[in-house]
């Protein structure tokens, strides 16, 4: 036995993107308990809906964060249309589900490269951020913005991908794949990076479940837990699969993120293949929402709720974003507990936290 | 070995090609098109109707009717375009090319030219003076129709006066 | 009305969405039954809606996607139980409540005391008017009482 002490960790810290505080319950090496802290980004931007018109205030639900923009932009609007009973074109839903394929390809690079930065793989950092940027180009080319996109209204989208620009997003997807190939061979299979990944932070089965964990958190302890199998927008169509592992360790995770990012490529091609060749991309919204709906979309980090409650009137009563970094805030308590301190962040960079989204 | 070196290909690799970034301030950054940068407007097609300003969600847009004005503060726009889709006469627009940093958060107003305000606010007395004269033979005609009905009215109320008292 | 609008939007998707309206009291009960049936809390969130709140626990089915969510209507100085006794990440939702809308929640075993998001303004998310509570909690007063405070926020 030996002695408690506390540690704080964050929020300022090299490892750490955004901050969170962390109250780590040390003994010796080991991490007994872990308390985190937030608010230190709370905008209050929920509160902003009761102020805004409801097709106005999408484009506040779009800057919630830089990263997972399209997912809220797409939330928003589903949940909109779910309580005014709007049937988007289905062009619309294919290019909604291209889109937020794309952003989920950015967010997974991302990611990866902070992991290979946090545990001192620099080089393996710049590799990853080299290929996002391909996929940011793409994204730049066809809705206008790098991250935040603004590309969708209740009711459809604004923006069409015309066929030149399809084939250079095909042609350079099959570049992208090439190069996460070879770059996610060191994640997988390279002595040193397994050395600190494997049996990190495991969480099993049914912790995952006791502690709501929901996303690549949760489906890398073999939950199969993916909003996209409600089949929402053309999800459906598309003949969507779970990405699912088994084991529950930071390794898993990591494979997760990474065979998603080939199932989102795949899915992108899908939607370009089964993609009406006209049509609409929006249809007239008319009148003020009246009532309530609960919104469950697959964001890149996993499960997100957006609720939206109107009586009526041009602005919503109120908005709710439940990101998925909140509801994962237990599992990493969870994994960090019997954790040594060395691990600790690549722990918190394992959950993938946006704490901008969390605190909103 | 081959657990060891997977990175080595990639550097490899990397160590005889090209630079992937660009010399920038050398080598100008080719914006492909519809990119959102910012803002701008032909102010002179603008007819200060309002309703970009009504559409802003961060409320940086100003409008002055009578001075003939536009007003952004570039500092608090968000580029969402919903201004450009929101103009009923279309002359704002989203352009490439962001707003360079400066030390204090400024308003940067366009004016309308002379010409176009003086033909504005002749157009708006021309069109107050009809309303004008709209509006007193509407006045003329409500005069007679009041006094019309509060003829009849005078007749039926004489009838109905009764009704009320029993209650 | 919202939940056939629902209905309608759902009918392709596969899982139900549906809310069903329950009592204050009968919220832990309800939540033991959730967590009995295997089903995974997915969010908690408050709303000030025709001065009174409308809070929603809701429960994901990760098996069937089915989505239940639990509907409690409470006045202003009443007070819920907690229930992160049987869902220990229930905690952040409920000081979260707590704290953006000035919710009493009673035994939460991880109370920050209105220190989770560090902001000024207590309860920022009610309108202006309802912010301070004129009385003190509605445990602490004899039921009639509450009665009337209640009756003073409905005015």
């Amino acid at each position: 036995m030996g002695k408690k002490s506390v540690i704080p960790f964050g929020p300022q810290h090299p490892v750490l993107p955004e901050p969170i505080h962390l109250d780590l319950v040390v003994e010796d090496e080991r991490i007994v308990e872990a308390i985190p802290n937030i608010g230190f980004i709370h905008r209050g931007l929920e509160g902003l809906a009761p102020d805004r018109d409801f097709q106005k205030y999408l484009y506040v639900v779009e800057r919630t964060c830089g990263i997972c923009s399209f997912g809220h932009g797409l939330g928003y609007v589903e949940s909109i249309e779910g309580i005014m009973n709007v049937e988007v074109p289905e062009r619309a839903k294919y290019l909604r589900v291209v889109w937020a394929e794309m952003a989920r390809m950015t967010s997974h690079l991302m990611w990866l490269g902070f992991t290979a930065d946090a545990f001192g793989f620099e080089s393996l950092f710049y590799e990853a951020w080299r290929i996002r940027e391909k996929v940011l180009d793409l994204m730049e080319m066809t809705t206008g913005g790098r991250l935040i996109y603004s590309v969708l209204k209740v009711g459809g989208v604004l923006k069409d991908i015309t066929p030149d620009m399809q084939k250079k997003i095909l042609d350079d997807l099959n570049e992208i794949e090439k190069e996460t190939r070879e770059m996610t061979r060191t994640f997988l299979d390279d002595y040193s990076v397994k050395t600190r990944l494997v049996g990190v932070g495991v969480l099993t089965k049914q912790q995952a479940h006791d502690v709501g964990a929901c996303g690549p958190m949760a489906r890398a302890s073999g939950i199969v837990c993916d909003m996209r199998m409600r089949g929402y927008e053309a999800y459906a169509d598309l003949g969507f699969e779970p990405v699912v592992s088994q084991d529950g360790d930071s390794y898993a995770r990591c494979e997760v993120r990474i065979n998603e990012i080939f199932a989102s490529i795949e899915l992108v091609r899908r939607a370009f293949e089964r993609m009406p060749k006209e049509g609409d991309l929006a249809v007239t919204v008319k009148g003020n929402p009246d009532g309530e709906y609960f919104a469950r979309i697959e964001q890149p980090r996993g499960e997100a709720i957006f609720y939206s409650e109107g009586h009526g009137k041009p602005a919503l009563d109120r908005f709710r974003l439940r990101t998925p970094t909140f509801a994962n805030l237990q599992a990493l308590c969870e994994t960090l507990k019997g954790a040594e301190y060395a691990d600790v962040p690549i722990l918190i960079l394992t959950i993938d936290p946006c704490i901008s989204c969390t605190e909103r | 070995m081959s657990r060891v070196m997977k990175f080595a290909p990639v550097i490899l690799k990397n160590l005889f090609s090209k630079p992937v970034t660009r010399q920038y301030p050398a080598v100008p950054i080719q914006y492909p098109e519809g990119d959102r940068g910012h803002i701008e407007i032909q102010i002179d097609r603008c007819i200060s109707c309002g309703m970009c300003v009504r559409s802003c969600p961060t409320g940086t847009l100003s409008v002055d009717r009578m001075k003939g004005t536009w007003t952004i503060n570039r500092f608090d726009c968000v580029q969402c375009g919903y201004c450009v889709l929101k103009c009923p006469v279309k002359c704002l627009s989203i352009v490439p090319g962001y707003q360079v940093p400066e030390r204090e958060k400024t308003a940067q107003t366009y004016q309308k030219s002379p010409e176009v305000l003086k033909a504005e606010a002749e157009k708006r007395a021309k069109q107050a003076a009809l309303a004008k004269e709209m509006a007193a033979k509407k006045a003329a005609a409500l005069k007679a129709k009041k006094e019309a009905e509060a003829a009849a009215a005078a007749g039926k109320a004489a009838e109905a006066a009764p009704a009320p008292a029993e209650n | 009305m919202s939940e056939e609008a629902a209905d309608k939007k759902t009918a392709g998707l596969s899982g139900k969405s549906v809310i069903v309206p329950i009592q204050a009291e009968e919220l832990v009960q309800k939540a033991v039954e959730m967590k009995k049936k295997g089903l995974r809390l997915s969010q908690a969130c408050c709303s000030w809606v025709n001065n009174q709140y409308e809070i929603s626990y809701s429960f994901a089915d990760d098996e069937t996607l089915d989505y239940t969510t639990l509907r409690i209507l409470a006045g202003r100085t009443d007070e819920i139980t907690s229930i992160s006794e049987i869902y220990p990440y229930a905690a952040f939702y409920e000081n979260e409540m707590e704290e953006l809308f000035g919710l009493k929640i009673r035994y939460i075993n991880l109370d920050y005391h209105n220190r989770l998001y560090r902001i000024k303004t207590k309860a920022p998310f009610l309108p202006e008017d309802q912010r301070e509570v004129t009385s003190g909690p509605a445990a602490e007063k004899s039921p009639d009482v509450a009665e009337a405070g209640k009756k003073e926020d409905a005015n």
